[in-house]
C-alpha cells in the first residue's frame, strides 16, 4: 500500500481570499495602483485585438 | 565536475500582425512551412544591419542564429560558465531577434513581425527550448537517476499555458508547455518521438571525454529567474549525480505519465519508489526530497558562491510553492503569499489570466493573452510589459544584457570564436564555422598563385584554421596572433 510523504504544510488561513482580490486598492501604494491600472489598460488593448483569426495567425510548423 | 559549461537554444514562433493581407503569406499561398522559412531567412539576414558582426550562423558574441526545423528562427547562446552569464546571453538573444523583427518591416505601414518565445501553438505543434550541460562520463552513465527531479522541475520552471485546443475546445491550465509532447523516457530524437532524457551521443573532444547532456524537456522562459532556476537547480543536481550520492532506487513508476499529470495537478500523487518501498508522493514532495539531498551534500562539500545562491533561491521557491493555492482546471490562482509571480512564469501567467477573467475576459481572449505573454515586442508583449512596470524581478542588470549582445563570455572558447568573428567582420575574408569546435578563415578574391598548395601537407597559404576543442579554453594568444597576421596579409 503506497504511503504519502509527511511534509509540513503551511496552516490554512481561516478566511481565504482570491489572489486577484488580495490587493485591495486601499492596501496598495499609489505607485502600485498606477502600475496595475497601466497593466489593466494594456491587457484591455490586447483583449480587444482577440479577433476570430488570431488562432490561425499563430499556427506554426513542428520544430524540435 | 565543479567547472561546467552551460548553453541554451530557443526556437521562436514568428507571427505577423497585419492590418491587411500579409505580403509574404500571399506570396507563399498555402505553404505554411515555406512561409515560415521565408520569414526566418529574412530575419537572420538582417543581423548585419543591426551592427552585430556575423560569420555564417555565428555572431560576434560567440552565439549562433539560424533557421531551424519548421522555419523557426533559433538562437543558441555561446558557451557560458556561470548561470548569471547564461541568463544574460539568453535574454540578449531574445533582444537581438526582437530587434531583427522590428527592423524587418519597419518601412511597411501596417505590417509587423512579432516573435514569441513559447513552445506550442493551439494545433498540436511544438518547438523547443533546449539546454546543454557539460557532464562527466560517470554522470552520463547514471543519468536515469535524475528522472524524478526532471519530471517535477516544471513546478517552478514551467512557462504555463491554457490547456486548450483549437480543435476540441477543452479548457484549463497546465504548468508546462512541453509536457504533453513527450512519449517515452529515453530517445535519441528531438522531434516526433521525444524522450524525457535525450540520449543522442554528443562527445566533447576533451582529454577526460566529457559529454554534452542535451535536455529537450524544458519550457522556454520569459522570466530571468525562471531561466536561472531551470538551469541552476539542474546544475546542482548534476553535482550530486556526478558525486554518486543520488539514490538509484528513487524512481517513478511511470515517468512519462507523471510528467503529464504534474503539469495538470501540482498536488496529484505519483507512485514513487523511495527507501525500498513504493509510496505516493506529490511533485512538491519529490522536489523537496531533491532539495534536502542537495542541502545535505553541500553541508559536507562547500558550494561555490553561485551554487549557494541557487540553492537558496530554490529553497525560497519551494517554501513559496508550499503556500501556493491554485485550481488549474479552472485556471484560477487563489493565493500566492510568497509573491512567486514575480519570478515564476506560470504563476505570473495564471495571475494575469485570473485577473483578466475577473474583469470579464472570455476564453478566446484568455487564449490571446496566453500567447501575448510570450511576445518579445515591448509594445505588445505581456511579460515585457510586466518587466517595464517593475512587476517582476530582474536577475541581470540591463547593462549586462546589452553587453552580452556583442561581447562574448570571457571564460570559455566562445571568447575566441567571438573575437574571430569580430576581427574578421568587414575584412576581405570569409569565416567558415562549420561547428562549435572549428573555425576556418579564407581570403577572398585571391588569385590562382595564392591558392596554390605550397607544401606537401596541402596547406593553403590563403587560409587559416583555428581549433576550439576545449570548451574551457578562453585565452589562445597564439591563435589570436595567427589571426592578426592573417588579416594583415589578406584582410
Amino acid at each position: 500500500m503506497p504511503e504519502s510523504r509527511q511534509i509540513k504544510k503551511p496552516k490554512k488561513k481561516t478566511t481565504k481570499k482570491k489572489a486577484s482580490q488580495q490587493e485591495q486598492p486601499e492596501r496598495l501604494s499609489k505607485e502600485k495602483q498606477e502600475k496595475l491600472k497601466d497593466l489593466d489598460n494594456f491587457i484591455e488593448g490586447v483583449l480587444e485585438e482577440a479577433g476570430e483569426d488570431f488562432l490561425d495567425q499563430f499556427k506554426q510548423i513542428e520544430g524540435e | 565536475m565543479h567547472q561546467r559549461i552551460f548553453g541554451t537554444e530557443c526556437e521562436y514562433a514568428s507571427v505577423y500582425h497585419s492590418l491587411g493581407p500579409c505580403p509574404d503569406k500571399v506570396q507563399c499561398a498555402d505553404n505554411l512551412e515555406e512561409f515560415h522559412k521565408k520569414i526566418a531567412g529574412s530575419l537572420v539576414a538582417g543581423v548585419n544591419a543591426l551592427g552585430i558582426p556575423r560569420a555564417g550562423e555565428f555572431l560576434g558574441n560567440g552565439g549562433r542564429l539560424y533557421v531551424d526545423r519548421g522555419g523557426h528562427p533559433e538562437y543558441a547562446t555561446p558557451e557560458c560558465r556561470s548561470i548569471a552569464d547564461l541568463v544574460a546571453y539568453e535574454v540578449a538573444g531574445d533582444r537581438i531577434v526582437r530587434d531583427l523583427a522590428a527592423n524587418l518591416h519597419a518601412a511597411d505601414d501596417g505590417v509587423q513581425l512579432h516573435l514569441y518565445k513559447n513552445n506550442a501553438d493551439l494545433y498540436g505543434h511544438t518547438y523547443g527550448g533546449h539546454e546543454n550541460y557539460l557532464i562527466s562520463p560517470q554522470g552520463m552513465d547514471r543519468i536515469g537517476q535524475l528522472l524524478p527531479f526532471l519530471v517535477t522541475r516544471q513546478i517552478y520552471a514551467g512557462a504555463g499555458k491554457i490547456m486548450t485546443s483549437a480543435l476540441n475546445g477543452a479548457f484549463g491550465f497546465q504548468v508546462s508547455q512541453r509536457a504533453d509532447f513527450f512519449n517515452c523516457t529515453y530517445s535519441d530524437r528531438t522531434s516526433e518521438t521525444r524522450g524525457i532524457i535525450n540520449i543522442r551521443k554528443r562527445e566533447i573532444t576533451r582529454a577526460d571525454q566529457s559529454r554534452r547532456l542535451h535536455m529537450i524537456i524544458g519550457d522556454s522562459n520569459m522570466s530571468q529567474y525562471a531561466i536561472g532556476l531551470k538551469v541552476g537547480t539542474l546544475a546542482i543536481m548534476l553535482r550530486l549525480l556526478e558525486a554518486g550520492v543520488l539514490d538509484p532506487d528513487f524512481v517513478l513508476e511511470s515517468p512519462v505519465k507523471a510528467l503529464k499529470a504534474v503539469s495538470r495537478d501540482l498536488r496529484g500523487v505519483l507512485k514513487t519508489r523511495h527507501n525500498g518501498r513504493w509510496v505516493e508522493y506529490t511533485a512538491l514532495d519529490i522536489q523537496s526530497i531533491c532539495l534536502e539531498e542537495a542541502q545535505k551534500f553541500f553541508a559536507a562539500h562547500p558550494p561555490s558562491p553561485e551554487e549557494a545562491q541557487w540553492l537558496e533561491i530554490w529553497t525560497q521557491v519551494m517554501a513559496g510553492l508550499q503556500g501556493l493555492e491554485v485550481r488549474l482546471d479552472e485556471a484560477a490562482l487563489e493565493s500566492d503569499p510568497a509573491d512567486l509571480k514575480r519570478r515564476i512564469d506560470w504563476v505570473l501567467k495564471l495571475w494575469l489570466l485570473d485577473r483578466s477573467r475577473s474583469k470579464g475576459a472570455d476564453q478566446r481572449q484568455l487564449k490571446k493573452l496566453d500567447f501575448n505573454y510570450h511576445d518579445l515586442n515591448p509594445a505588445t508583449g505581456l511579460y515585457e510589459r510586466c518587466l517595464t512596470l517593475d512587476l517582476v524581478d530582474r536577475l541581470i542588470p540591463e547593462t549586462e544584457i546589452t553587453k552580452a549582445r556583442s561581447v562574448p563570455p570571457q571564460d570559455t572558447r566562445a571568447r575566441l570564436r567571438g573575437m574571430v568573428v569580430q576581427h574578421a567582420f568587414g575584412k576581405n575574408v570569409v569565416v567558415e564555422i562549420e561547428n562549435w569546435e572549428r573555425i576556418r578563415i579564407r581570403a577572398l578574391n585571391t588569385d590562382s598563385q595564392a591558392r596554390h598548395c605550397f607544401n606537401q601537407f596541402r596547406c593553403e597559404v590563403n587560409s587559416l584554421g583555428i581549433g576550439l576543442e576545449d570548451p574551457f579554453r578562453a585565452d589562445d594568444s597564439q591563435a589570436m596572433e595567427n589571426l592578426h597576421g592573417f588579416l594583415q596579409k589578406w584582410g
